[in-house]
């Protein structure tokens, strides 16, 4: 994993997220089946002018309003299977210093923007 | 930020090339006016004589047009749940992902894709020999 890692959200996640100098993504039980995947903060390297983003991590549109990019610390988990290529985890809560921060804000992708 | 579930189906030996058709055939067998679509640069296919499986490594499988045009706009909405399956294929494995496994239907689409492709094609059972067959 060499190149940044991204975390996509809503409105509410990105307001918490950025509310401390520190991000702080919190580790969270995904939607569905509890033994499908682990709980996590989830993270991936796809940016976000990827074409099928929403699909691949399959996630609704709405979830890609807002990102968070930060420089890669080698730490997280690959998700098992070949979505593990490109989605990785951390198993508790998971903080990113300003030293790491990259960027955050609202993406590009708008209701008219393919997923 | 994920969602899905993914099942992993090992196919020792078996290239992408090979499994990935044989995952995209079953499917449309069982929707056959379904789009597939290559993940990577989103061309579409509509039947499956037209897919290049050359260089494909993965591709969305949705069950018809109209599935195709919500997953489009909307992404993963509850309004598409069960609605698109995803293909990952690399050597030796298989990855299928789909929303629910707990639906009736999207569970008998995976039993039924992971049986045929680990027994469905006998020259490429775990432990059969590629020549003896």
């Amino acid at each position: 994993m060499t190149s940044p890692i991204f975390h996509y959200t809503n409105d509410s996640g990105y307001k918490a997220i950025s509310s401390s100098p520190d991000w702080l993504f919190r580790a969270a039980q995904p939607p569905g089946d509890p033994k499908a995947h682990p709980s996590g903060a989830y993270f991936t390297d796809l940016p976000e002018n990827e074409p099928m983003l929403a699909r691949k991590l399959r996630i609704p549109k709405e979830k890609l309003r807002y990102v968070f990019a930060f420089i890669d610390a080698g730490d997280l988990h690959r998700l098992r299977g070949d979505r593990g290529r490109y989605i990785f985890y951390s198993r508790v809560d998971y903080v990113v210093n300003r030293e790491r921060q990259l960027r955050s804000g609202a993406t590009m992708i708008d209701s008219e923007g393919r997923t | 930020m994920i969602g899905g579930e993914d099942i992993v189906v090992e196919l020792p030996g078996l290239a992408p090339s090979v499994s990935l058709p044989a995952a995209v055939r079953y499917l449309l067998d069982g929707w056959p006016t379904a789009v597939t679509q290559d993940a990577d640069t989103g061309r579409r296919f509509d039947r499956f004589g037209e897919i290049d499986f050359g260089n494909l490594r993965e591709v969305f499988v949705y069950r018809d047009e109209e599935a195709f045009n919500s997953w489009e706009r909307l992404g993963a909405d509850a309004s598409n749940a069960n609605r698109m399956i995803h293909l990952l294929a690399s050597a030796g494995r298989l990855t299928i992902v789909v929303d629910d496994l707990q639906d009736i239907a999207s569970a008998s689409i995976v039993r039924g894709l992971r049986d045929r492709l680990r027994f469905g094609m006998p020259w490429f059972a775990p432990g059969v020999d590629a020549e003896a067959a």
